[in-house]
């Protein structure tokens, strides 16, 4: 079967301005979403994984045009809505739906149930040619409760009567209410209790049989949207860093970030084979305002470094001109010679070369000099780096 | 051990157990935190009965804020009475005497009959002279004199000695304000011509020395004013006040406690008197009593404080009314807007509320008093002419003033709770479900905010009724006849030492509306603070 | 024998709201050793960290330890009993020999003093320590804790430090005055995964070289598993089952434990296999059920578990379980008596 695509993005751009005063010599521009395509296809669900910070939540809120896009293009069912004006957007507005992660802060404390999920239904005067419009929409919010695990008797109470796993079933109502064709799930089940996760999900999945629906599950849990995803996109510093389907991603990650965030997460299974073969990440993400050009990554990447050791003569022609990676100390005069990421210059190499050090980690300029494109390594498995092949076939140096 | 019980429990009895939570809804929990709260209740108990009587009160009341009963002026809420026989009298501080029953004034001296007032013994205390004065030589009178009326009576100098004789008992002394220039200067006794002038000279009061050197120490003086009812007379010229006759023993020369009150240098002030009627007498205050004709007492021209109060509280209630529904309409919908729109909409609007608020208030109020003063709005429906807004009040000028000023602060208040709600999800949701602008403002964000909103509102009442009050008290305000706390408590300033009561009800008022307010704002605050409230 | 150190029995702790008492734990007994990594795991209101602020002796108003002995054992032998000391007294063992972090590693820190400031005072407070000695002291902590380049580091202010980092200068403090006991509550459920994982390998690499015990509260499995030696697992605010990581893992014998695992997709299987979700929420602390807190929700509920609360039944020397099931004359369901490893 012909997979059909619902929503394409491309090359989606979003920056915050983050530039500080009037009279602020730079442009400071956060990098939320630097430049990502991926395709979804209708009926199936994708996967956007990645830390705090990497843009999943903006990449799905400028896709409903929460946020205006910088650039690119966001193609749903063959119209443009990073083009057309917000007056126009109405239509749409119904066709993509949105849930959010807070179950306290996504139900609005001062209306009714009935009026929480009856807002999108009035909205798009969907029942306006009905006999009896408010009885219609009384009807189609008893059903939408039922079909969501809950009574008839809970329309006229206020969200703070509910638990949280509740309160994110009302929100799951008021997404379905006006029957949407793509639901963006920005982490809908992080904030909910872990008995009550499956709860939820399980009813998501439900829905999209019944439904056709399709998703965008945004979340930073892997075993969570592995399950619940067709194709995952794991995200790192606003780039899609890959692309593949979840069994192919789990199974043979090859972006040494997803290999990373795959082993980070602990498994509840003490005894796991894998135990203890861990890629534990050093360092931080660093900053998203004015990214420089080079892997976003690279900082903290395993692959991106060299290890020279300083028992040949060429030692010195090794390590001049290239990037430092890790700061290199004196310890006797607590003076560094070296700070990290910075050009080692001859001085530096004779030093480092004087204080006797054995050996040092140093930048694939690759890495550090131009970004990776995100590229179709084999059948639907995208990866964004220069060195895909060699890490798969395991011939990096 | 009791037999245990394995059997399975089926799936609908137990879920049944844990149905939603019933619990209180916002408001209810407000309410319940409100009433848990001692002092916002007495403040909330306090601002409902503030509002009844200033609502009611006046409207109840048998006098209007108006009425004048100039005869009953400066009256005090309790009332130092005397008996004399049967008869209850209270003597004014400008020595009117009132006969009451009950608390309430029966009558007044000038419209006795002249034998019921025949005589009026006042006794002037010992009185110790001032150190210079006391050796100085006396001046003796001699015996009963006759007045002849028709010599001495000049109608410019407001003396009404008009018909009758008038007989000086032994070593009288006519007690007097006489223009320096009257005719009487020149009175004649029998016996000689005396120039009283110097006697009785009390005009300014500003040298002791001249009726000290004139008058005689330890002597009896009697003054036999004979049948005429001069009084009444007298009452009928604009210098009543300033004429006393007596017949009585003056056991000392000085009567000045017999003068117009506002005169008597206040070391000679305590002046008993002894109250003759019917042949009874009184010397001393027997009983203080509660006033009933004006249970917060009258002011300078015999309006009811009472009343008054009431009215200034009403008007002031109005004046923080309007100021907080204006600044609540302008203010919240402005921050809002400002707040939601955000951006360079934002920066705009919040720098035009940053010129408004630098503009002193008072300046501010001056001004609108100047160009409003002549401006008289009206409407006519159904044939009637209602007055909506009239200049000269000061009603309303005071209250678009303060309206128009206060915003300012809702403004940037709703503008922060706006700029915080707005990234909420709930608020996202219904920009992703496409809901218009005005209705996410007007069902998501300002719901959402109105706990600060009100507390915010509950703490400028207070506020705009002090400031009006202020504003008021230095004249800027509400003009009379509408009386506002404030203008009653600046009125109250002059003779504040004879007539204390008349600031004490205004002051009191302005402190109870401001404390019950403030208790009730207080309590408001904590029981709406997000941040003592939990999921 | 291993040395004992905390001994937990029969403690209570309730608050008392406008509403109600709301009971937050509702009678616990554990104990646990020298060396140990106790993991204690349970979902919002399971009393997990009603646990941890009721050993510590940190119940604040309207918040009281109604019953109940936590006994610490100090290193020469002598009990104390944490219950009956006072606020001062009991600041003494506080930062010293029990130690804590929280969840929230910004608000942990005060903004306003730098690392260093809020490192040496601590380490002062318990340490006849001069101010050179302890900031070389705070220095060689940080260094352990990684982060590098302390010299430079312990000056900033806590802002200008990630997340991760702030959590490991926490740590460094906690361990300041080498606890005998460290209770982490949701140590790295603000951070990311990948800094979890640093954060996890440094507990464990810590607990190595200093051999002190760890308390380790929180609500995802997965961290459970990968660093505890022995688990609680607890729901409405009393003890369902404990046990060491094992058993807990692999032979879960409460219907509430079965049911966590059975809710969390296993990323080991390949073929997709439908969540079994617990269903229902849970209970309300207001007005627990009178019986067994989890019996509403419990598949396997029976009369005996609505009206009395099943007393800790033995499964073997480790592990003890709150489940009328293990009793002799109960059904024995195929679900969770069948093929334990």
């Amino acid at each position: 079967m012909e997979k059909k695509p619902l929503l394409e993005v491309r090359n989606l751009k979003k920056f915050f301005d983050k530039t500080k005063g009037l009279f602020a010599r730079e442009k400071k521009y956060l990098h939320a979403v630097d430049d990502i395509s991926f395709t979804i296809y209708e009926g199936e669900t994708f996967g956007l994984v990645g830390e705090s910070g990497c843009g999943k939540s903006t990449t799905g809120r400028t896709i409903v045009k929460l946020y205006e896009p910088t650039d690119g293009q966001i193609i749903f069912d063959g119209v443009d809505l990073a083009s057309i004006p917000e007056k126009d957007m109405l239509p749409y507005r119904r066709k993509i739906q949105m849930i959010f992660q807070d179950p306290y802060a996504s139900l609005n404390a001062r209306m009714t149930v009935t009026d929480i999920i009856a807002e999108g239904i009035v909205t798009h005067k969907l029942f306006k040619d009905h006999d009896d419009p408010e009885k219609a929409i009384q009807e189609r919010i008893y059903e939408l409760l039922e079909s969501v695990g809950l009574k008839k008797e809970h329309a006229s109470r206020y969200p703070h009567e509910f638990s949280g796993g509740q309160r994110q079933r009302i929100g799951i109502a008021r997404a379905l209410a006006v029957n949407p064709k793509l639901i963006i799930c920005d982490e809908p089940i992080s904030a909910l209790d872990v008995s009550i996760q499956a709860q939820v999900v399980n009813m998501l999945e439900d829905f999209q049989d019944d439904f056709g629906l399709t998703y965008l599950f945004i979340a930073h849990d892997l075993s969570m949207v592995k399950y619940i995803s067709d194709r995952i996109g794991v995200m790192y510093l606003g780039k899609l860093m890959e692309v593949a389907t979840s069994d192919v991603l789990y199974d043979r990650p090859l972006h040494p970030y997803t290999k990373a965030l795959l082993s980070s997460i602990p498994l509840p299974d003490p005894e796991h084979e894998d135990k203890g073969k861990r890629i534990v990440l050093q360092g931080d993400v660093p900053s998203p305002i004015n990214p420089k050009d080079r892997c976003r990554f690279a900082t903290r990447c395993n692959y991106s470094k060299i290890l020279v050791k300083n028992d040949d003569d060429d030692f010195r022609d090794k390590i001049v001109g290239k990037f430092a990676r890790e700061t290199v100390i004196d310890h006797d005069q607590h003076r560094a010679v070296v700070e990290e990421n910075k050009y080692i210059t001859e001085e530096i190499a004779d030093g480092i070369i004087e204080f006797g050090v054995k050996e040092l980690y140093i930048n694939r300029a690759k890495c550090f000099s131009k970004e990776p494109e995100l590229k179709e390594y084999e059948k639907e498995h995208f990866v964004a780096c220069h060195f895909t092949e060699e890490i798969d076939k395991g011939t990096l140096e | 051990m009791a037999k245990l019980n394995f059997d399975k429990v089926p799936k609908k009895d137990k879920l049944d157990t844990e149905q939603t939570r019933k619990s209180l809804t916002y408001w209810q929990d407000v309410w319940r935190r409100l009433k848990k709260n001692k002092s916002s209740m007495v403040g909330l108990v306090g601002v409902v009965i503030i509002v009844l009587l200033a609502v009611v009160g006046p409207w109840i009341s048998p006098y209007d804020y108006s009425d004048q009963l100039s005869d009953y002026s400066n009256l005090p809420p309790r009332l130092d009475i005397r008996e004399v026989g049967d008869t209850t009298f209270h003597v004014t501080r400008i020595y009117r005497l009132l006969e009451l029953e009950d608390g309430i004034i029966v009558d007044r001296y000038n419209e006795l009959e002249v034998d019921v007032i025949n005589k009026i013994n006042y006794y002037a205390k010992e009185i110790v002279l001032p150190a210079d004065l006391e050796n100085t030589s006396t001046y003796p009178l001699p015996a009963t004199e006759t007045l002849d009326a028709n010599t001495y009576y000049s109608e410019s100098w407001g003396i009404a000695l008009t018909d009758g004789e008038y007989t000086f008992g032994d070593d009288a002394i006519l007690v007097t304000y006489i223009h320096p220039d009257s005719p009487l200067h020149n009175l004649e006794f029998e016996g000689g011509p005396y120039d009283i002038s110097d006697a009785v000279y009390f005009s300014e009061l500003t040298t002791i020395a001249n009726y000290g050197e004139a008058n005689a120490a330890d002597q009896q003086f009697d003054i036999d004013l004979g049948a005429e009812s001069i009084v009444e007379k007298l009452d009928e010229t604009q210098f009543i006040e300033e004429i006393r006759f007596f017949e009585a023993e003056v056991k000392l020369n000085y009567s000045y406690g017999l003068l117009n009150d506002n005169l008597v240098p206040t070391e000679f002030k305590d002046v008993d008197y002894t109250i003759e009627y019917k042949g009874d007498e009184s010397l001393y205050t027997t009983d203080t009593i509660a006033n009933k004709l004006f249970y917060f007492g009258s002011d300078s021209q015999g309006r009811d404080i009472l009343t008054r109060v009431l009215y200034g509280a009403r008007i002031s209630l109005i004046v923080a009314l309007i100021a907080t529904l204006v600044n609540f309409i302008i203010g919240v919908t402005y921050g809002a807007v400002a707040g939601y729109l955000g951006g360079n909409w934002d920066n705009v609007m919040m720098r035009i509320v940053d010129i408004i608020n630098s503009i002193p208030l008072v300046l501010w109020v001056i001004l609108l008093m100047v160009v409003l003063r002549e401006v008289v709005i009206d409407v006519t429906i159904a044939g009637k002419n209602y007055v909506i807004f009239r200049g000269t009040s000061g009603l309303g000028t005071i209250a678009i003033a303060l309206g128009t000023v206060y915003w300012v602060a809702m403004a940037r208040l709703v503008r922060g709770q706006v700029l915080g709600l707005k990234e909420q999800e709930f608020v996202l949701v219904a920009r992703t479900i496409g809901v218009s602008n005005y209705k996410i403002i007007s069902r998501h964000l300002i719901p959402n905010a109105l706990g600060p909103i009100i507390v915010s509102m509950a703490m400028m009442i207070p506020a705009a009724v002090f400031t009006e009050a202020f504003l008021s008290f230095i004249g800027l305000g509400v003009s009379a006849p509408q009386a506002s706390l404030g203008t009653l408590a600046n009125a109250a300033l002059s003779g504040f030492q004879s007539y204390p009561f008349k600031l004490f009800f205004p002051a009191a008022m302005i402190a109870l509306m401001m404390l019950a307010f403030n208790f009730l704002g207080d309590g408001l605050r904590d029981a709406l603070d997000p941040r003592l409230r939990k999921g | 024998m291993k040395k004992k150190v905390l001994e937990v029995k029969g403690v209570k702790t309730s608050f008392f709201t406008h509403l109600g008492e709301v009971q937050g734990v509702r009678g616990i007994d554990f104990e646990l050793n020298e060396g140990e990594i106790l993991g204690i795991v349970g979902e919002s209101g399971s009393g997990k960290s009603v646990t941890s602020l009721s050993i510590m002796n940190l119940v604040d108003h309207p918040g009281e330890i109604k019953e109940g002995q936590i006994l610490f054992h100090q290193e020469d032998g002598k009990i104390i009993d944490f219950t009956s000391l006072s606020n001062r007294k009991m600041n003494e063992f506080r930062g010293n020999e029990i130690a804590m972090i929280f969840q929230d590693p910004m608000t942990s820190l005060n903004p306003v003093y730098s690392i260093q400031n809020q490192m040496i005072e601590v380490i002062q407070r318990h340490t006849d320590l001069n101010k050179e000695e302890a900031i070389e002291r705070a220095k060689s902590l940080l260094e352990q804790v990684g982060i590098p380049d302390p010299d430079s580091q312990i000056t900033d202010y806590p802002h200008q430090f990630s997340g991760g980092m702030r959590q490991r200068a926490l740590i460094a403090t906690a361990i300041s005055c080498n606890p005998r006991l460290l209770i982490a509550d949701e140590p790295t459920t603000a951070l990311d995964v990948t800094i979890q994982a640093q954060i996890l390998e440094l507990l464990k690499k810590l607990q190595d070289e200093i051999n002190m015990s760890i308390i380790l509260i929180t609500h995802d499995l997965g961290v459970i598993a990968e660093v505890s030696t022995h688990v609680i697992v607890m729901y409405g605010g009393m003890i369902m089952e404990k046990g060491t990581v094992n058993d807990v893992f692999y032979n879960p014998k409460h219907p509430y434990t079965v049911g966590l695992h059975s809710s969390i997709p296993k990323s080991t299987k390949k073929e997709k296999e439908r969540l079994v979700p617990i269903e229902g929420s849970p209970p309300d602390l207001m007005d627990p059920p009178q019986g067994c807190p989890f019996s509403p929700r419990c598949p396997h509920a029976m009369q005996v578990c609505l009206e009395d609360a099943a007393p800790l039944f033995e499964v073997s020397d480790t592990q003890k379980v709150s489940c009328w099931l293990l009793h002799e004359d109960a059904p024995k369901p195929d679900e969770i008596f069948k093929g334990a490893k």
